[in-house]
């Protein structure tokens, strides 16, 4: 994460000291992040002469500091104080933790074992590491040192979490939904036979309505053609969406949602086709060309994306494709803290020709998703959450579709995370679908 | 919404010491019941399979003695060494056998059984034939504590269900799938096995000779990445120490906190394919030991089309639990947390509540449990963190536990992990605290060292004990104790 700031400087000279150190070690720095001016990361120890890496990793605490004169500083030693909560921190698990403070100015660094110092009681108390400048002093004269702190740990000791800022993004994106429901006893029974009158009354009808106990629920007003014909319209009542929406009841829960399901049908065409069997939205094939390209704003910037592509050569006929992939997402209206959200899972749709389905769509699904991974589907997120907060907006050739939309929510944040970098210097395993990820290609 | 994680709760190992990981934790201080009179010291085990089979069986136990080095790897803790067996290694305990604990099927046994056409006569043939064997061992004066059933290739190759998973493969855990009415060759044979009381383990060669040659089909229905020989061994032993009677490691509890039962409730279908959905109950303590009930039958509610209990029979179902609990330790719990993995309809809840009142149990918590499709999303290649907790509502919340695994340094899955969702429906304890101890109760799972795993054991283990019970017959009273079911 981008720190801006003053502390953002110091924090950056005093990684660059501590990274040139190590280095000169002969060793690997790896940063892990931190919270303000901590620099945070972990040292791998490799042996020099062989350049193999021995498992060994130590975690490292830093803090950098332009202060002319550091606390009770004598021609030998100074004292560090400590916050309560960072010795809590450092104290967490049974892996040695390593307290770097490093003077820019100076371009000299000092070093401790901090859980070694304050394993002794008075030292805890007094809250501040005294370092001793010639002999803590962190360069590269301290590298049997260092070594000897990292080959003392014991198998399966472990340190405290990884503090990194960190955005986390939820596959959830806010339903906003018309005002006003209407509702109307009906003679229909069924969906099925309201259904086919109103198809042939009217093909073009909309389908946001639902039949439950002879009566129609609906965004549309039954008052009005062709929804009065299929209707004792003037019984109709209309009613605020929230009284669906916010309702308790399981059966109103039930039918709030059959009606939502209907309007996102509505609302994602004609790009979208729907597939009556998994339930998936996919982009369709166009009619005349291969393949369809979406453009769409990513995390960083606007990006395009291949969401139908022709794969594959067919053995009986090669000039025929094996098989076409639709980018696609299931979906899931839910309610959660009271508010109304869309679970969005990003997957493939499979045909044989753009059109009819793929007998071998299981399997291919099941391999695409042996290659994925978190970045690849947060990617397809991205881009469905895109499709439907601009979809069925205002444009050239429709008016904004009247009954749901879609609202970005903002992402959480938290601040224990994963060090990136240097797990995925540590997948040395082939068989490792994160192996390929980190050391080929990326599947797009 | 509120985004949180949660700590790796630790595990209580030998003299109480603690330590967050299974395998190390039973490296540097022995099994939880280390000193203790009921803790094994020698484990008998008996051995019945093929000439071949049980031979290498009986010399992959000699070798796990001396122990198996780690797999080569950068994430050593995640493929930690296998120690070895005996009185100061690991277990702190002795795994031996002898050729009066086995018991061989003949070449031409192995044959004919192989060669009977129908797939249900022919399993049921084996499941006797193999049930004969173990019947003789449990008859001798000295009887096996355990016996592994080294399964011959031939036998293997017939009988084999593609959701059955070999001892020492590994499986996607997250396919949480109920005991179907598909014919279940592990789930009878250890239904039969039940009435002898003792406990078996399965094995395929792959175990003691990891280069045995396996039939195509067999192998692509398994997980491509087979298991090392350090993690099988670490694997089948941990499962045979407990199935021995041992206690391996327990949840970490500070002694102020009430003794609590945590019972998973679910059903299994019967085997006929009747429909007939039979509920049950698994029980486990602190300790992890686990103890199954049988209920009576659920009935598909209108509603959302998933069994339930009446209210009698849930009271029925629970009372029960509480007796075999109180019959365990001398006392009732103070509190009793319900895993379920649908909603508790109302009669559910009546009939829960009545067997807890009656009781003067005051503390109870009633979560339903759910793989969600509910998502977060990191920037970056590796998944959210195990034990990150996202709060909905006083009683909603998402919890990962699968996911980026500090301690391993990795992410040890596939694709993206699925998080639970947590919904309390009668709520003792804070959100957190039944979120930290459902993160608990994941580690509970006898037959994996890696503790990663995605369910908490009191529904984790509906799957194996559904999978036998539906050959008991209903009259048929049925063994307590989990280790007749995992």
């Amino acid at each position: 994460m981008k720190k801006i700031g003053g502390s953002d400087i110091i924090g950056e000279r005093g990684i660059a000291h501590i990274r040139g150190v190590v280095l000169s070690m002969g060793f690997m720095f790896y940063e892990t992040g931190g919270v303000e001016a901590g620099i945070d990361g972990f040292i791998e120890l490799r042996d020099a002469a062989t350049g193999v890496v021995g498992n060994l990793l130590l975690q490292v605490q830093g803090k950098a500091s332009e202060k002319k004169r550091l606390q009770a500083e004598t021609d030998d030693s100074f004292e560090f104080p400590c916050q309560d909560a960072d010795i809590a921190y450092w104290m967490q698990g049974t892996a040695p933790v390593l307290l770097i403070v490093v003077r820019p100015d100076e371009g000299k660094a000092y070093w401790k074992s901090i859980k070694d110092w304050f394993s002794d009681p008075e030292a805890l108390n007094s809250r501040r590491v005294v370092f001793h400048k010639t002999r803590d002093e962190f360069n590269r004269e301290a590298k049997a040192a260092i070594v000897a702190v990292a080959t003392s740990v014991s198998p399966g000791a472990s340190g405290p979490s990884v503090r990194k800022h960190e955005e986390i993004l939820t596959n959830l994106v806010a339903v906003c939904f018309a005002p006003t429901i209407y509702w109307a006893p009906t003679d229909h029974s069924t969906d099925k036979s309201f259904g086919a009158v109103l198809r042939d009354l009217h093909p073009e009808a909309g389908s946001e309505w639902i039949v439950r106990s002879k009566a129609v629920l609906s965004f549309h007003k039954l008052d009005q053609w062709p929804w009065s014909e299929l209707c004792e319209s003037e019984a109709m009542e209309e009613f605020g969406t929230d009284e669906w929406a916010d309702s308790d009841d399981e059966d109103r829960q039930r039918d709030f949602v059959a009606i939502l399901n209907r309007a996102i049908g509505e609302f994602v065409r004609p790009d979208l086709w729907h597939d009556r069997e998994t339930g998936f939205f996919y982009f369709r094939k166009p009619p005349h060309r291969d393949n369809l390209n979406y453009a769409y704003k990513s995390l960083k910037n606007t990006t395009t994306r291949r969401v139908v592509g022709r794969y594959g050569k067919r053995k009986s006929d090669p000039t025929q494709a094996s098989y076409w992939r639709h980018s696609a997402f299931g979906h899931r209206f839910v309610r959660l803290a009271g508010k109304w959200f869309i679970e969005v899972t990003p997957t493939y749709h499979f045909t044989r020709d753009g059109i009819a389905d793929d007998s071998w769509a299981g399997d291919r699904l099941k391999k695409i998703k042996e290659m994925e991974n978190n970045s690849a589907v947060m990617g397809q997120f991205v881009m469905w959450r895109d499709f439907l907060v601009t979809h069925g907006g205002d444009n050239l050739y429709a008016s904004k579709y009247p009954f749901l939309s879609f609202v970005p929510i903002q992402p959480l944040s938290m601040e224990v995370g994963v060090p990136d970098e240097l797990w995925k210097s540590q997948e040395t395993d082939p068989s490792s679908p994160l192996f390929e990820y980190v050391h080929g290609e990326v599947v797009k | 919404m509120k985004l949180t994680h949660l700590v790796e709760p630790p595990l209580e190992f030998g003299s109480a010491f603690r330590h967050p990981d299974i395998r190390f934790g039973l490296m540097d201080y022995g099994p939880f019941d280390l000193g203790m009179e009921s803790a094994p010291k020698r484990i008998r085990i008996g051995i019945v399979g093929s000439a071949e089979t049980v031979e290498g069986t009986a010399r992959w136990l000699e070798t796990c003695t001396t122990g198996f080095p780690a797999k080569e790897s950068r994430q050593p803790n995640l493929f930690p060494p296998f120690p070895g067996t005996g009185p100061d290694e690991t277990f702190r305990c002795e795994f031996v056998t002898s050729e009066e604990l086995q018991r061989v099927l003949p070449p031409r046994e192995i044959a004919r059984l192989s060669a009977i056409p129908g797939q249900r006569e022919m399993t049921r043939n084996v499941v006797d034939a193999i049930t004969d064997e173990i019947g003789v061992l449990a008859e001798r004066s000295i009887r096996p504590d355990v016996v592994l059933v080294a399964l011959p290739i031939e036998i293997i190759e017939r009988t084999y269900n593609a959701r059955d998973v070999p001892a020492g493969g590994e499986k996607d855990e997250d396919e949480e799938v109920e005991a179907g009415p598909d014919l279940d060759f592990r789930g009878m044979l250890k239904a039969a096995c039940m009435r002898l009381h003792l406990p078996i383990q399965l094995l395929w060669p792959t175990t003691f000779d990891p280069a045995y040659k396996i039939p195509r089909k067999l192998k692509e229905s398994t997980d491509r990445r087979t298991q090392d020989p350090a993690t099988i061994a670490w694997n089948l032993l941990t499962a045979v120490y407990y199935k021995a009677g041992g206690l391996p490691w327990r949840l970490a509890r500070d002694s102020r906190q009430l003794r609590t039962s945590f019972v998973g409730l679910s059903f299994y279908r019967s085997v006929d394919g009747e429909h007939i959905h039979t509920s049950t109950a698994q029980m486990f303590d602190e300790r992890g030991e686990g103890l199954i009930l049988r209920g009576g039958r659920m009935v598909e509610s209108e509603e959302d089309r998933k069994p339930h209990l009446t209210a009698e029979d849930a009271y029925e179902l629970l009372k029960s639990s509480l007796k075999v609990f109180r019959a365990q330790h001398g006392h009732f719990p103070a509190r009793v947390v319900l895993h379920k993995t649908s909603k508790f309809d109302r009669n559910e809840l009546a009939g829960f509540h009545k067997a807890i009142d009656e009781r003067d149990i005051d503390y109870a918590d009633f979560v339903w449990v759910q793989k969600s499709m509910t998502r977060l999303y990191r920037l970056g290649i590796y998944p959210p963190l195990r034990g990150t907790l996202l709060r909905f509502d006083r009683d909603q919340a998402l919890l990962y536990t699968r996911g980026s695994v500090e301690f391993f340094r990795t992410y040890p899955g596939m694709y993206v992990p699925r998080p639970l969702m947590l919904r309390c429906q009668a709520q003792g304890q804070p959100l957190q605290h039944i979120a930290e101890e459902t993160l608990a109760l994941t580690k509970m799972n006898w037959n994996n060292t890696q503790f990663d795993n995605g369910l908490p054991i009191t529904i984790a283990a509906a799957r194996h004990v559904g999978e036998v019970l539906k050959y008991v017959p209903e009259e048929q009273e049925i063994a307590p104790r989990y280790s007749f079911y995992m």
